[in-house]
């Protein structure tokens, strides 16, 4: 096992290397960090353009600013101004000493941006993505049980309902309903925006919302699946032996049918859960939840791509770590597999 | 599965009754004005932000020597008398200001602030060391700054500054550094770019101080004791940022917010619907405008042939019923104008305006020879079909004109492609491939600034000028029309440099006759700075600065209603 997750992290290693110029070049084909001040009020004069864009170094070719980003520029000698008067080793460490850059947009460091987002990010997506879990594997397992009974067609025409519609269509009726409509019929109303005063009371109202829209949207597929599976599984030969065993009903759905019917819902998951640290981008921005979904649609618009690189860095790199670990669980839920 | 029932329905109950109970049934309370922005400020060093809402956030806590109201008149706040030459504080040529603060000024933690702090703040824009984004007009013109006493201080500059705002009043500096907080760290780094102080401040000059901001959802600002003009009546102001308009409007009609700055145009129909909540419109300093591509290099892209022709450019403006759109999109609150300078103290009252008159759009164009020959609906001439690209940003207000006009044009023989683009991309540099800077247009909607306190018009000077045209030997020049007029040039340097008000205006006035003339761009309407309130929640209804300075300029006069 140790040996195969050697193996692992260092096959990673070149992949995370390719992505990364890949999406190097992609973010800085997004636009102008300075188009922001087309329309400003008080923007820069062309000159001072054209000195920001030499000091932030956007002046040079892709290959030598994704060096720099990479190994870091204080080995080098570079414009600190802008205009030539100052030349001087810069001050970045590059991404393999663990310095992400600096924001172009705040001049702080990425990291600190996303350190600032993370923890309202996994706030909102973990308790939705469980709740989205228990519910469907509640469903899902209750429906493979009764396939096309009444309840078994209701709730996938309600999960199909709720699947079709598109997040920003779901979050704004809700938004209407229980805020703006509720507080007209002289019910109260539920909070709009943000995380709240602080409190866990206040903290829960604010989840409501963007809870509910991100269970409706992701509860279809995950009980479709699980039906599937379950249904798959529950027409084998050794669950037709453990019933002539006589064990009971619940035994049987939970220690034979369920185990062996979660296998390829692990590796659903394994796949999914990189994806709560990058957030909800429609959701967030909706419910103006301040995470990571929202941070780096606010980087793209202003095209900061040290921003968006660290996020998505940072997602490439979960993906590659939840992957291993998916690989070892499924050891724990199916013994026959070794690595 | 009764059990796993059972624990579903618990749950559920639950969340309801936890929703319920714990709903409120208003945010408010009757010292908190709450107010929404659709973007968060990304500095709070006035100097290093061109983010309106940073600026807004600033002007919060931020003290001026003086602001504009919403009348563009004078309005001291640090000062006691605004200088002049008639009071001595200016002198004859205009090149040297002595500047006179108020005795007793404290910053919010108790330090006097006195005329050190603004000799360290103007040599904090004058080294370039500190790479500020703002503070160009002074860096440019500063020659020395010197403390003469506690409460007294000299600006010395390189030539006449006419226009004091531009230098000491809030549009040029809006912001002033404690120099007991900079000081040390400018010392030290030898810079102040990265000090801790332009993203956490911890003292301030205005009414109010920063207790709080909640990166990514909220600011939350308390009243300034220190405070040059006393204490306001509001006790907390609590900025929430909403980042899509929809939510945002509505958490005003639900009574969650009290007051949002930054409507557009295309949304204030809808938000005269909502009940209870009024608008109010100051002026914004920018004309929504079609910018013809009239270049005829290649470089890096000619407009189409057709725009050359300045009867074709007058037949655009004379096909376009501005009013209508006006009526049907923008709820009637917008006029069409013709004047670059419209709604400023300088536009020219006799300009006049052109009639939406599609007859004289075709006579027009049969005149420069542009007419149907092919009978395919559209005009051509030597082969060549009169189909122009019409771009713009992807801002829905934007592409809803953009279709009416594509309808209007149509009338009168004139094809038009519609695109749209992110406005990083539309607004990118040369270098970043921009479909301005690379003339992928040739009409280009959006907004251009126009004078503001003073008749130096930036889109003239920077925008128009023949010296800054795109061309090879100048590819991220700023004239992406290519347009060229020396006269126009001559009077644009009269408007920034004459020391004679009337001589200055009379150049305006040339100024706003060369473009109705010449037509480089289609005027469509000025832009009002537009906010919304909630109008139960206000003991009167608040007034509000113009774009062009603070717009809390009044804020010690507004009141929370009982």
């Amino acid at each position: 096992m140790t040996q195969y997750i050697i193996r692992r992290v260092l096959q990673s290693i070149p992949l995370l290397i390719i992505l990364s110029f890949v999406l190097f070049a992609f973010t800085n084909a997004l636009g102008d960090p300075l188009a922001i001040f087309a329309e400003s009020r008080n923007r820069p004069t062309q000159a001072e353009r054209e000195m920001l864009i030499r000091r932030l170094g956007l002046d040079r070719p892709l290959t030598e600013q994704y060096l720099v980003w990479m190994i870091g520029n204080d080995w080098m000698l570079v414009d600190v101004r802008g205009d030539g008067s100052v030349m001087e080793p810069g001050t970045r460490e590059g991404v393999l000493r663990g310095d992400l850059g600096l924001s172009f947009v705040t001049r702080q460091p990425a990291w600190t941006r996303i350190e600032e987002r993370l923890p309202a990010t996994l706030t909102l997506m973990i308790p939705s993505y469980l709740i989205t879990l228990v519910l469907a594997v509640a469903i899902g397992v209750y429906s493979s049980l009764r396939p096309y009974s009444l309840l078994d067609n209701t709730i996938t025409g309600l999960s199909f309902f709720f699947f079709s519609m598109p997040i920003f269509f779901i979050a704004l009726m809700t938004i209407y309903l229980f805020a703006v409509q509720f507080p007209q019929w002289g019910l109260p109303g539920l909070p709009i925006g943000g995380t709240g005063d602080g409190s866990l009371g206040d903290l829960i109202l604010h989840m409501l919302m963007p809870v509910f829209c991100l269970v409706a949207i992701q509860l279809a597929g995950y009980v479709r699946f699980i039906r599937s599976s379950m249904l798959d599984v529950l027409n084998q030969d050794y669950i037709r032996t453990a019933n002539a065993k006589g064990l009971s009903g619940r035994t049987v759905v939970q220690r034979h049918a369920f185990k062996n019917a979660a296998l390829p819902l692990v590796t659903l998951v394994g796949l999914d859960l990189p994806f709560l640290l990058a957030g909800a981008v429609v959701t967030e921005r909706i419910f103006a939840w301040p995470g990571m979904g929202r941070l780096f649609i606010e980087s793209f618009e202003r095209a900061d791509v040290t921003v968006m690189m660290a996020i998505l860095m940072l997602l490439c790199v979960m993906v590659v770590v939840f992957q291993l670990l998916t690989d070892i669980v499924y050891t724990w839920f199916d013994p026959r597999i070794r690595y | 599965m009764k059990h796993l029932k059972k624990t579903l329905g618990l749950a559920m109950i639950i969340v309801l009754a936890l929703g319920l109970a714990l709903a409120p049934v208003a945010a408010q309370d009757g010292s908190t004005l709450t107010v929404g922005f659709a973007q968060e400020p990304d500095n709070m060093n006035g100097f290093y932000s061109s983010m309106a809402f940073a600026q807004w956030a600033n002007d919060l806590v931020q003290a001026s020597l003086y602001d504009i109201s919403d009348t563009l008149e004078n309005v001291p706040v640090l000062i006691e008398e605004i200088p002049s030459v008639e009071n001595g504080g200016i002198n004859e040529d205009f090149t040297q200001y002595t500047i006179t603060i108020k005795e007793g000024l404290l910053w919010s933690d108790g330090t006097p602030l006195t005329a050190a702090d603004f000799v360290f703040t103007y040599q904090m824009v004058e080294d370039p060391a500190n790479n500020m984004l703002q503070g160009g007009s002074i860096r440019d013109a500063l020659e020395s700054v010197e403390q003469v006493d506690e409460t007294t201080f000299t600006l010395t500059f390189n030539a006449p500054k006419p226009f004091p705002e531009d230098v000491i009043g809030s549009p040029g500096l809006s912001t002033i550094l404690p120099a007991h907080i900079f000081q040390p760290i400018y010392e030290a780094e030898g810079s102040i770019e990265f000090a801790p102080a332009n993203q956490d401040p911890t003292v301030f000059s205005g009414p109010y101080v920063l207790s709080e901001w909640r990166r990514g959802e909220s600011m939350t600002f308390t009243a300034n004791p220190n405070y040059a003009l006393g204490t306001p009546a509001i006790g907390t102001v609590v900025i929430r940022f909403f980042p899509d308009t929809d939510t945002q409007y509505a958490a005003l009609q639900a009574g969650q917010l009290d007051f949002v700055p930054n409507v557009s145009e295309g949304d204030k129909p809808r938000i005269a619907g909502f009940e209870g909540v009024s608008q109010v419109t100051v002026f914004g300093g920018y004309i929504e405008s079609l910018w013809l591509n009239v270049r005829s290099e290649e470089f890096p892209r000619a407009g189409h042939p057709a725009l050359q022709d300045v009867l074709v450019r007058q037949a655009i403006r004379a096909a376009l019923d501005r009013q209508a759109i006006s009526d049907q999109l923008l709820a009637g609150t917008v006029s069409p104008t013709d004047s670059i300078y419209a709604g400023s103290p300088f536009e020219n009252p006799d300009l006049g305006v052109t009639a939406h008159d599609p007859a004289a759009a075709a006579a027009l164009l049969d005149e420069a020879g542009w007419v149907d020959s092919n009978g395919d609906g559209t005009r051509d001439k030597d082969g060549v079909e009169l189909v122009l690209r019409y771009s713009s940003t992807t801002a829905g207000w934007r592409n809803n004109i953009q279709a009416v006009i594509q309808q209007q044009l149509a009338a009168v023989g004139i094809g038009t492609i519609l695109e749209a683009y992110p406005a990083s991309e539309f607004f990118a540099s040369w270098s970043d491939s921009g479909i301005n800077a690379l003339g992928e247009y040739d009409i280009a909607q959006y907004a251009n600034n126009t004078a503001l306190t003073n008749p130096a018009n930036v889109t003239v000077i920077e925008s128009l000028s023949c010296a800054q045209r795109v061309n090879e030997a100048n590819p991220g020049g700023q004239n992406q029309t290519g347009f060229c007029s020396e006269e126009m040039d001559a009077a644009g340097l009269i408007t920034q440099t004459s020391l004679d008000p009337e001589e200055r205006l009379a150049a305006a006035f040339t100024i706003q006759e060369i473009m109705r003339d010449n037509a480089p761009l289609v005027n469509l309407f000025a832009r009002g700075d537009n906010y919304a309130y909630v109008t139960a929640r206000f003991a009167e209804a608040p007034v509000v600065g113009s774009g062009v300075g603070n717009q809390w300029f009044d804020i010690m006069n507004w009141q929370l209603a009982n």
